[in-house]
């Protein structure tokens, strides 16, 4: 029978079966690394992750697999998917050969034979090497040429992509080899087929058997050996991110991105925070092993970018650096000294920087949670430390007194409605909304002019809503992200009592940060209610008709992205739809837009913080962004972002050629309301 | 160098306060106490000067009263080493005199080289408790003070005078101190911390027997103030509003010729 078939182990002798003993080594070496990692995890604290497996099993083949946010970086594409497609069916390839092989030889069935044989030379092996040596001709071209800053350039880096291409070259060089003795001469129509070796083939096959032979089993063996040899490698390098990182992906956390985990039994614990590996949970120590390096999350950084010392990369690597450090020792049942990993290692000044705006998880190819490891470090700061910034010390002496970050008596939280009619839930408990007006949006001069307005347009669109009065306080997010879990599990519990009290099940809410809070973070604590964003609302009411937009305003906007109704719960629409029905204005959008959004600067309690790092301040390198669009309006939908832009527009003297407004305001202007 | 600082609790004016119906004072039935603010910046100075090795122990002390345990619980979070609550048996409002003569009497049996207190309080802004006590003990006593340094026997304080101006006193030990502030803004101890110490730390607590009325100012009537006239404001452009301004200060006479 004359059909093109798998000629295993061609010119290879009984010494072949060596190549499985080297396997088993390279898996030992593999296997072993990740049994001692997986003991260090398992110094952290239990935290639960197997929950909802078909939606884990979803992440993996979005993200490990499809690995989906590659393509935002299109060399990085080029690269990761030329190189993990291509090692991957190279893999397939290999374990094919071994398990038809060895069907063959037990049972006498072949697989790999006739067309099936040829397809599989051309669709696995050949696509396969074909396009790692792509992905690894663009990671050498992008590395030498682009030198793209985000990446790190250490040896080991290209001991790696030059393992990675010699196995992809020899490869082809020991299929070239045993085509030029076998195929070439006998059926050259197959050969085509291996379409990656065959121009190799073509030119050694003039030479001698006496030569091609033993070339062959040279290079046979020298393939084996160098492939056994990086995935060995995959215990000693950064390539162990091909087992950690799904495994990150698959133990991700499925709640919606911005929510942050109660300390548990607050009341008895011991210490807080994290700062010893052991007060880490131990899907926290496997982020730190799943890190690739690739500086995605510092790109994105809003504090980093500004030239502030926060480095979310820094973070997860000094904490890997202090599990290889300190991980045996405890292992060992010892009590490491040597020097604090928050304070000596992680400054506190890194982790005050950070605005808990999410660009560093969203960016994350492994799905790091970068954001829960910082606020828990600064929890240790906060509770177990008392190493609190001047500014953060009054904001929680105010939250403590006062129940508002600024301090203002708690009897004039109402104040700002006096003259519109607005009704308390006592007043009226068969309202269909509570709205919760926020302390930015009752203390806060130009936010009380958001509040207004939308009071107006509620009233005029004939929503039956009340608020809450001086029985509202902080929902306790700014305590909460700067690290005072139990401040703000005091304020929690308060206002979930008072909404609970009165049966409150809808909630409006101008502000994402309670919105965010009171959606996600009270649920920990007995509080579940459906949670609405003014914007939601409003383009609710717009789309019904129930407010009607008649008069033009502004005539160029643009839409920043609040961090917490964005990227934190993924609402991106209902303000882009409210805005594109104002008539006379036109939405343009800002390069960093929807996930991608860049932080206003007062994301995680920063809003109550000065800035005094880095060479540029936030809100100004936003309002750059801005600039760059040429708008008249910025919208926004979020009290602090307002903030943070009316600062920026201030100090930069642009407040003649560009206003920053609520989407309520813009609403409640063009249906002709009242702005006082 | 064992450093005593006397504390009080004041009412949080974050609350709205009410006149009693005697007229005499404030009610207390709901109102909720806080750390007297300069009070605060004595605890602050006698910590610094305890971490940076000029004292051994710093010791709160203050008369019992409603949410005095809370107080004391918070200055322990902060560092203090020990807390006392001076058991007395009288009814608020007390008299800064009496004030003084209780503490003075508990202080007998608490070792002390210095004592610290707060310049003054929101209570009655009198600032007489640091010299009444000094009086008392008949130790030499400094006001108004912003800066402390122990040497040998010794304190060298800095003490504000008016207009700016500022005195290095040496004061012998023992001595009072009224803190005006420390060099450092006071500490925050987290909530968390203070709830843990009543779990775990106990205060310790000093019996003074009850003693002839002293001679003290006594309150006749206490009111709200009553809002005289309200502000003036100037409108208008630019030059509207400070020729406004100029004639405000002109009819006030405090401004000569054109200016």
């Amino acid at each position: 029978m004359d059909l093109p078939h798998k000629e295993s182990f061609f010119n290879i002798g009984p010494e072949r079966y060596l190549n499985y003993l080297f396997a088993l080594i390279a898996l030992v070496f593999v296997g072993y690394h990740i049994y001692r990692r997986y003991r260090i995890w398992r110094l952290g604290k239990p935290e639960l992750r197997f929950d909802r497996i078909p939606a884990r099993v979803s992440l993996i083949l979005r993200y490990a697999l499809a690995q989906l946010k590659m393509p935002r970086d299109p060399w990085a594409a080029v690269v990761h998917y030329g190189i993990f497609w291509g090692y991957l069916l190279l893999f397939v390839a290999t374990t094919l050969d071994g398990t038809t092989y060895w069907l063959k030889t037990l049972t006498g069935y072949e697989v790999l034979v006739g067309p099936t044989y040829l397809l599989y030379k051309a669709l696995i092996g050949n696509l396969g090497g074909t396009l790692a040596l792509i992905g690894l001709l663009a990671a050498f071209y992008w590395r030498l040429v682009i030198r793209p800053p985000r990446l790190r350039y250490q040896t080991e880096d290209w001991v790696i992509l030059g393992l990675l291409l010699f196995n992809v070259l020899n490869g082809f060089e020991v299929q070239a080899l045993r085509l030029a003795m076998t195929d070439l001469r006998n059926h050259p129509e197959w050969a085509y087929w291996a379409y990656g070796s065959y121009p190799l083939a073509v030119i050694l096959s003039g030479l001698p058997d006496s030569v091609l032979r033993p070339l062959h089993w040279a290079s046979w063996w020298v393939h084996v050996l160098a492939s056994q040899f990086a995935v060995a490698f995959i215990a000693y390098s950064k390539l162990e991110h091909i087992i950690f990182g799904p495994l990150n992906i698959f133990f991700r956390s499925l709640e919606p991105r911005g929510t942050l985990k109660p300390i548990p039994n607050i009341e008895t614990a011991e210490t807080y925070g994290a700062n010893r590996v052991p007060d880490f949970t131990w899907k926290q120590l496997l982020d730190a092993d799943a890190c690739i390096r690739c500086g995605r999350c510092t790109a994105n950084c809003p504090a980093n970018l500004t030239g502030k010392p926060l480095s979310p990369k820094k973070i997860i690597l000094d904490l890997k650096a202090e599990m290889d450090r300190a991980g045996p020792l405890y292992l060992r049942g010892r009590q490491p000294d040597g020097p604090s990993l928050v304070g000596d290692i992680t400054t506190d000044d890194e982790l005050w920087d950070c605005l808990t705006c999410g660009a560093c998880m969203e960016a994350c190819p492994m799905e790091i949670e970068h954001v829960p490891t910082i606020v828990e470090e600064r929890r240790y700061l906060v509770l177990n430390e008392g190493r609190i910034p001047r500014d953060v010390v009054n904001l929680f002496n105010n939250l403590e007194r006062s129940g508002n970050p600024w301090g203002y008596p708690p009897t004039t939280r109402a104040d700002w409605a006096r003259d519109l009619g607005v009704r308390t839930i006592a007043e009226d408990p068969g309202a269909d909304y509570l709205w919760w007006v926020g302390c930015a949006g009752s203390y806060d001069e130009r936010n009380i002019r958001i509040s207004r307005a939308l009071a107006r347009i509620l009233q005029a669109a004939g929503v039956r809503f009340a608020i809450l009065g001086p029985e509202e306080t902080c929902t306790g997010d700014p305590a909460r992200r700067a690290g005072h879990e139990y401040l703000y599990q005091i304020l929690a519990q308060q206002n979930i009592e008072a909404l609970n009290r009165y049966g409150v099940r809808k909630i409006l809410t101008a502000c994402p940060h309670c919105f965010n809070t009171l959606k996600n973070e009270y649920r920990a604590f007995g509080g579940f209610y459906e949670v609405v964003h003014h914007s939601q609302l409003i383009a609710e009411l717009v789309e019904t008709g129930r407010v009607r937009l008649e008069r033009p305003v502004g005539q160029r906007l643009t839409y920043h992205d609040p961090c917490y109704l964005g990227r934190h719960n993924g609402v991106y629409d209902p303000a882009r739809l409210a805005l594109t029905r104002l008539p006379g204005a036109s939405l343009v959008e800002m390069r960093l837009h929807r996930h991608q959004a860049f932080c206003c600067g007062g994301g995680g309690a920063r809003v109550f913080m000065t800035e005094t790092r880095g060479h540029k301040r936030v809100n100004h390198e936003r309002t750059d962004h801005v600039l760059a669009v040429n708008p008249n309006v910025i919208a926004t939908a979020c009290p602090f972002c307002m903030i943070m832009f009316e600062d920026a527009l201030k100090t930069r003297n642009l407040t003649d050629r560009l206003e920053a407004r609520d989407l309520a305001e813009l609403v409640a202007e063009s249906a002709g309301l009242s702005l006082k | 160098m064992n450093l005593v600082v006397v504390v009080r609790e004041v009412p949080d004016i974050q609350e709205e306060l009410e006149v009693a119906a005697d007229g005499k004072d404030i009610d207390r039935t709901f109102i909720s106490f806080v750390m007297n603010e300069f009070d605060e910046q004595a605890l602050e100075e006698a910590l610094v000067l305890k971490e940076e090795g000029q004292a051994d122990s710093v010791l709160v002390a203050a008369l019992d009263g409603e949410g005095v345990d809370d107080i004391l619980y918070t200055a322990l979070a902060k560092g203090a080493d020990e807390a006392v609550k001076v058991i007395h048996g009288l009814e608020p409002p007390i008299p800064t005199r009496v004030r003084a003569a209780l503490l003075a009497a508990a202080l007998k049996s608490i070792p002390h080289d210095l004592i610290f207190t707060g310049v003054q309080s929101a209570e009655d802004w009198d600032g007489q408790l640091a010299p009444l006590l000094g009086a008392a003990l008949d130790y030499p006593w400094v006001e108004v003070v912003t800066a402390v340094r122990l040497e040998d026997g010794l304190a060298v304080v800095e003490k504000e005078f008016k207009g700016g101006l500022r005195a290095e006193l040496e004061v012998r030990l023992p001595a009072v101190l009224g803190i005006q502030a420390a060099t450092k803004p006071p500490r925050y101890a987290p909530v968390s911390r203070i709830r843990q110490l009543m779990r775990t730390a106990t205060l310790k607590t000093v019996e003074v027997n009850e003693m002839s009325p002293a001679p003290a100012a006594k309150i006749r009537r206490l009111s709200r103030p009553v809002a005289s006239r309200s502000a003036e404001f100037i409108e208008g452009s630019l030059d509207e509003v400070v020729e406004g301004l100029l004639s405000v200060f002109r009819n006030a006479g405090v401004l000569r010729g054109e200016g």
